[in-house]
């Protein structure tokens, strides 16, 4: 093609891109103009009209550059999913103000609960960035993650065959179990992606998340960390569930709908036999709990126990306000005289006598509050029901209510975006936080399975609000970028 | 005609033709123009922005595929939601031609 051609092609395409607001977008944009043009002038050259004229007739049947770039613009453009931007950014105050109303609003408690901010800078920047940044490294974090939890996993090994609890090189400090697990949870989305990208590959993409599964449940047996692993390797396996039965459903494999659909299904029961084994009394101890907690409260620090009186004191709150109780109601459920002399309650504990419990806890009762005759963690563990018997039950449900539409907002917005890799990415994130929602909502109302999670963005610590802030932040920016990242990106 | 009715029978015609085939740009104007005996000749560029926003509402979706030439083209295939909207759109452009008709017959009509 001559230079002067090439010039006439270009100033057409510059004055396109000129019009058009997101700039990653103009390559992809141009190609298929510049392709289109090149064929109208091919034709034109095919009867006879010079190189340069064919290309500058082709040039003007496009019509007005400008206009056409205006028009691109508007079918391409980024977008803010500002009702769910807002919704969690409501949450993430209402978890910040929650935790000052109850310890004081002094500049050490702003300071200590800086980490909302911190949430809500993490989820800003992953919005503006993360979904891009996500496409392009989805492999190396995946490898990253895997690498960083098997770190994680022989340095847990290598301590205890020492007989130490840590080694002076695992970082324990900033690597946490709950980092551990929080990495390996974001380890789903990342995977799903290369599911998406090995589509053709049928069965063998469906079998990647499993892949994952089974190193969950490796790195956890072998970092000793089962009891904490409950919750989050539901969290996975759920997710993992969701997002295999969705590339099946939306036929995104190259499998029939019937077999994925039964292929998802075996990987998920083998992927629970496989956790299962060897924990059934770990299992039948959490369902114990869930189901009959009274069986499982031998004692007052106890997870039964918490169960049991978060139940008990539900059956008390009123509509509106505070829990009725007198002050003795109160030093009596604050040393559990309620349920172990009052009650059903068996008190049955090795070296501590109900006797020396109730002298103990006396002496926080001098002037009892609600906040005293609560389970210690109330505030991370029990923020729902503690809404319930401080304010009443209309403000805890209206913000169970208002965690419901957050979280279903969550949903549809992964629902609503086009791009097929977008909508994954972002399905995973919505499930994930969503399973771990309704976990925490359950444990509210005295149905506690496994150990506590966190109910993100409300009642969380550092490392677990950086870990929501990712996933809804994931959400947020594949629609953000919905329109203008092609699948081919 | 205006350019509202223009945009709602362009993108008609256009998933119609994808309703047979994938194609490219540039080859729904040419198919366009053969089907419809030169009648719609389109200004060329008022195909790719119906086009993107069709692809945005999901009608459509896009793939890469090298031509023979050896360039790349991008092609445009119907989805599921764009077979139901052609479907919608085929309905009420058939209404709004009776209604036409219905008019233009009775002025004859009326004539005679």
């Amino acid at each position: 093609m001559r230079s002067d051609v090439h010039k006439v092609l270009n100033h057409f395409l510059e004055e396109v891109d000129e019009q058009i607001g997101y700039q990653p977008m103009h390559a992809a944009i141009n190609e298929e103009l510049r392709a289109h043009i090149e064929d109208k002038a091919h034709v034109y050259m095919e009867y006879g009209v010079e190189e340069e004229e064919a290309y500058e007739k082709a040039v003007r049947d496009m019509g007005d550059a400008s206009a056409l770039g205006i028009e691109m613009h508007e079918a391409h453009h980024l977008r803010t999913a500002k009702p769910l931007l807002l919704l969690l950014l409501i949450l993430i105050v209402l978890g910040m103000l929650g935790n000052l109303v109850v310890r004081g609003f002094s500049v050490g408690e702003l300071f200590y609960n800086g980490y909302f901010i911190w949430g809500f800078f993490v989820l800003f920047l992953t919005m503006m960035y993360g979904y891009p940044c996500l496409l392009k490294y989805a492999g190396k974090l995946t490898l990253l993650f895997l690498i960083m939890s098997a770190f994680f996993v022989v340095s847990r090994m290598v301590a205890r065959s020492m007989g130490v609890n840590h080694l002076p090189f695992d970082m324990s400090v900033i690597y946490s179990p709950s980092t551990f697990f929080g990495i390996l949870q974001l380890a789903v989305p990342t995977v799903a992606i290369l599911l998406y990208r090995r589509r053709q590959k049928g069965l063998g993409a469906l079998l990647l998340l499993t892949g994952l599964q089974f190193l969950f449940i490796w790195f956890s047996r072998y970092a000793f960390l089962l009891d904490y692993a409950c919750i989050p390797f539901m969290t996975v396996l759920f997710t993992s569930f969701g997002l295999e039965l969705y590339v099946v459903e939306k036929k995104y494999l190259n499998i029939e709908k019937k077999k994925g659909i039964l292929v998802a299904a075996a990987s998920f029961l083998v992927v629970f036999c496989v956790w299962s084994f060897g924990e059934g009394e770990r299992l039948s101890h959490n369902l114990e709990l869930f189901l009959h907690p009274e069986t499982q409260a031998d004692n007052a620090w106890m997870d039964g126990y918490n169960n049991v009186l978060i139940r008990h004191l539900l059956g008390r709150a009123e509509w509106f306000g505070e829990v009725d109780l007198s002050e003795e109601e109160m030093i009596r459920y604050g040393t559990s005289q309620w349920y172990y002399e009052d009650g059903p309650g068996e008190w049955d504990v090795n070296g501590r006598s109900l006797e020396h419990h109730i002298t103990y806890r006396m002496q926080f009762l001098e002037e009892p509050k609600l906040s005293d005759i609560l389970p210690q963690h109330f505030l991370n563990n029990y923020r729902i029901a503690w809404w319930i018997l401080k304010y009443g039950w209309i403000p805890g449900i209206s913000l169970t209510l208002l965690l419901i539409v957050a979280y279903g907002i969550l949903l549809m917005t992964a629902f609503r975006i086009r791009n097929r890799l977008g909508s994954l990415t972002a399905l995973a994130g919505s499930l994930a936080l969503g399973i771990q929602f309704l976990f925490y909502l359950m444990g509210n109302f005295g149905y506690q399975f496994g150990m506590f999670g966190n109910l993100p963005f409300v009642s969380e610590g550092l490392v677990s609000i950086t870990g929501s802030a990712l996933m809804a932040g994931l959400v947020l920016s594949a629609y953000r970028f919905d329109t203008v990242v092609t699948e081919k990106e | 005609m205006d350019k509202k009715m223009m945009a709602f029978s362009t993108s008609m015609l256009l998933l119609k033709l994808l309703e047979e085939e994938d194609m490219y740009g540039y080859q729904m104007i040419q198919t366009l123009e053969e089907k419809s005996n030169h009648i719609f000749a389109l200004k060329e560029g008022t195909l790719y922005p119906i086009l993107h926003s069709l692809e945005e509402q999901g009608a459509v979706e896009s793939y890469e595929k090298c031509a023979k030439t050896g360039r790349m083209r991008k092609y445009y295939h119907l989805t599921k939601k764009g077979n139901k909207l052609l479907k919608e759109k085929q309905k009420e452009w058939e209404t709004y031609e009776k209604a036409v008709r219905r008019v233009i017959g009775g002025g004859m009509s009326f004539a005679f």
